[in-house]
């Protein structure tokens, strides 16, 4: 498939990161075995900027529209994680649901309520013993696992960050801090396009709103950042030696799930934050959005 | 979580090395593992009659490979009691194969100081085959151990589930009361006649009560209400909300199993009545 780059205004951008979301989520009920694939972002400033757009999106968004909302929804469950998204009306899927095996688990559930639970994660639910409901709940929860399972080493975000991961893996011979030309420059300095447009550059064209300059130096900047992402990929491959693998894991199939068993909206933040917490306890530290405090939304 | 990935992937640099000395075996702990401190340091955990197995124990070897904590499937067995029986094995078979030929959880049992050298006795859970090395230095480091979630998760969703679809403002749960609307518990709850019907029934009982512990009947007499006991039981059928506290042995228990049983025949499930105890064994009881 060829490379394709978007570039657009912000309006826009919602919809174009819907179709892209959406064409992977289609292939991977077409294809087999379905495609893998891993979302990169070269800052942790533009990591937060992409987090930041697409909750602001969901808060202001018109409630009634519901093609909208499908839209956010889809997007948020696909690349969103984090405490910040209790503002929203959306919280996705937390650690492939393996927090919540209880509730295939026997215990004083009525009937009545394993149909209710079943129901909310999409399944049939209106005939089966007390038995053949819980395991129906089993299966939907082994599904999920499945999907959006684990099987890696460390817990990988929904959005990595190139710049720490190169940090990590390689030392470039650049003095002090270095951005996005530098690093090209570096890995890629007899590449056959054009050098990747600095940071300033890029700050005039916006300042002096030459918009199709600016366009154009964005998708060459997003260019830049994919063609370091593969050089640096094939400089651990080569590098490492035969014995070791330095690039230990291997990306993950597309997933946008959510789980909302729980109706009321205190209840299902409630429940997100509790699986949030306790597993990423500093989470609450420093995801918070000073803007965008936690409130329950009073009705 | 999180954090502990973060050192796992490195290999865990910080974490206190150990080297196997000797095993020992006794007819209550089962087999004791002693081991040598050789970096780092161990605390031993303040709760000594419930052991967690809080920590996961690999050798360590010099080999550039992944470490074998990184590969550690916390959450297959965080809310588990180890050691695990025959029912819950399947469990710790479900991590990976390498997870299983090196990896040991582990519990600090002792720490003993014997000649400025500091020795730690662990007891460990493993693969049947797995053996400890004599002489080989081994990693300490925590693993994700939380019993709570599970209930915390299930609790809520229970009172999601019986939460009635478009919940008008007396209908919302109480629980969420509590957030939406806490000045709503101070309101006086039941009605006057009501009240009146419960205290007369109660002094009623407590007029038989006195004849028989008048009769030196020892039970009828530790079932009487103090004045202060009287006090609490108006003010809980007076208001919403009351908060009730006595140093232990004041019978705080038995005020609150009464009136359980006195709401739920008179009103059947209808009523919620909220307690929050301190110790287990009352929230149990009620």
């Amino acid at each position: 498939m060829p490379n394709t780059c978007v570039t657009g205004h912000a309006d826009t951008f919602l919809t174009h990161l819907h179709e892209i979301v959406e064409h992977i989520l289609d292939l991977n009920e077409v294809a087999d075995p379905p495609p893998k694939a891993q979302v990169y972002v070269f800052s942790i400033a533009e990591r937060a900027a992409l987090q930041r757009t697409l909750i602001e999106l969901a808060l202001t968004s018109d409630p009634l529209d519901d093609e909208l909302q499908e839209k956010i929804r889809l997007c948020i469950g696909a690349l969103c994680e984090g405490i910040s998204l209790l503002s929203t009306s959306f919280q996705p899927l937390v650690l492939s649901g393996a927090l919540v095996e209880f509730m295939g688990k026997k215990g004083g559930v009525s009937n009545a309520e394993l149909q209710l639970c079943l129901r909310r994660l999409g399944c049939p639910f209106r005939f089966g013993t007390d038995n053949e409901l819980r395991q129906r709940i089993k299966d939907e929860l082994d599904r999920l696992k499945a999907c959006t399972g684990r099987g890696e080493v460390g817990l990988l975000p929904r959005v990595v960050v190139l710049k720490s991961e190169i940090d990590h893996i390689l030392a470039l011979p650049v003095a002090g801090y270095w951005n996005l030309s530098q690093c090209h420059a570096v890995l890629l300095p007899k590449s056959a396009g054009k050098s990747c447009p600095t940071e300033d550059e890029i700050y005039s064209a916006f300042v002096s709103k030459e918009t199709a300059s600016l366009e154009s130096m964005l998708r060459r900047r997003t260019e830049c950042a994919f063609e370091v992402l593969t050089k640096s990929r094939k400089l651990c491959e080569t590098l490492s030696g035969s014995s070791t693998r330095i690039l230990v894991n291997e990306a993950r199939v597309l997933h946008s799930e959510f789980m909302d068993v729980c109706r009321q909206d205190e209840f299902r933040k409630l429940f997100f934050m509790q699986q949030v917490s306790s597993t990423q306890p500093k989470a609450i530290l420093i995801d918070i959005d000073p803007t965008n405090s936690l409130k329950y939304s009073q009705k | 979580m999180i954090a502990l990935w973060q050192d796992r992937i490195e290999g865990c640099p910080d974490a206190p090395r150990l080297e196997y000395s000797s095993t020992s075996r006794s007819q209550v702990d089962g087999y004791l593992h002693t081991f040598l401190l050789s970096s780092g340091y161990v605390d031993l955990p303040t709760d000594k009659d419930r052991s967690f197995f809080g920590f996961i124990l690999t050798e360590d070897t010099d080999a550039a490979e992944v470490p074998v904590e990184s590969l550690f499937d916390d959450l297959a067995v965080f809310n588990l009691v180890f050691p695990l029986n025959r029912f819950l094995r399947h469990r710790w078979d479900s991590q990976v194969r390498t997870v299983r030929e090196r990896l040991f959880v582990a519990d600090v049992h002792e720490i003993n100081v014997r000649k400025l050298r500091t020795y730690v006795v662990l007891k460990t859970f493993g693969d049947i085959n797995l053996r400890l090395r004599l002489g080989a230095t081994y990693r300490l480091s925590p693993r994700f151990v939380d019993f709570n979630i599970t209930k915390t998760l299930s609790t809520l969703l229970e009172m999601d589930l019986k939460t009635p679809n478009h919940p008008g403002y007396m209908t919302m749960h109480p629980f969420l009361q509590l957030f939406s609307d806490p000045r709503a518990f101070a309101r006086l709850s039941s009605s006057e006649v009501e009240r009146k019907i419960f205290l007369d029934a109660s002094a009623k009982i407590h007029r038989t009560l006195k004849e028989l512990s008048n009769l030196d009947h020892e039970e009828a007499q530790n079932l009487l209400l103090k004045k202060s006991q009287e006090q609490c039981l108006r003010h809980i059928l007076k208001y919403r909300l009351a908060v009730i506290w006595g140093p232990p042995g004041n019978s705080g228990l038995y005020l609150c199993t009464t009136f359980n049983l006195m709401s739920h025949h008179r009103h059947g499930k209808d009523l919620h009545n909220f307690f929050i105890a301190i110790a287990p064994a009352s929230s149990q009881t009620c």
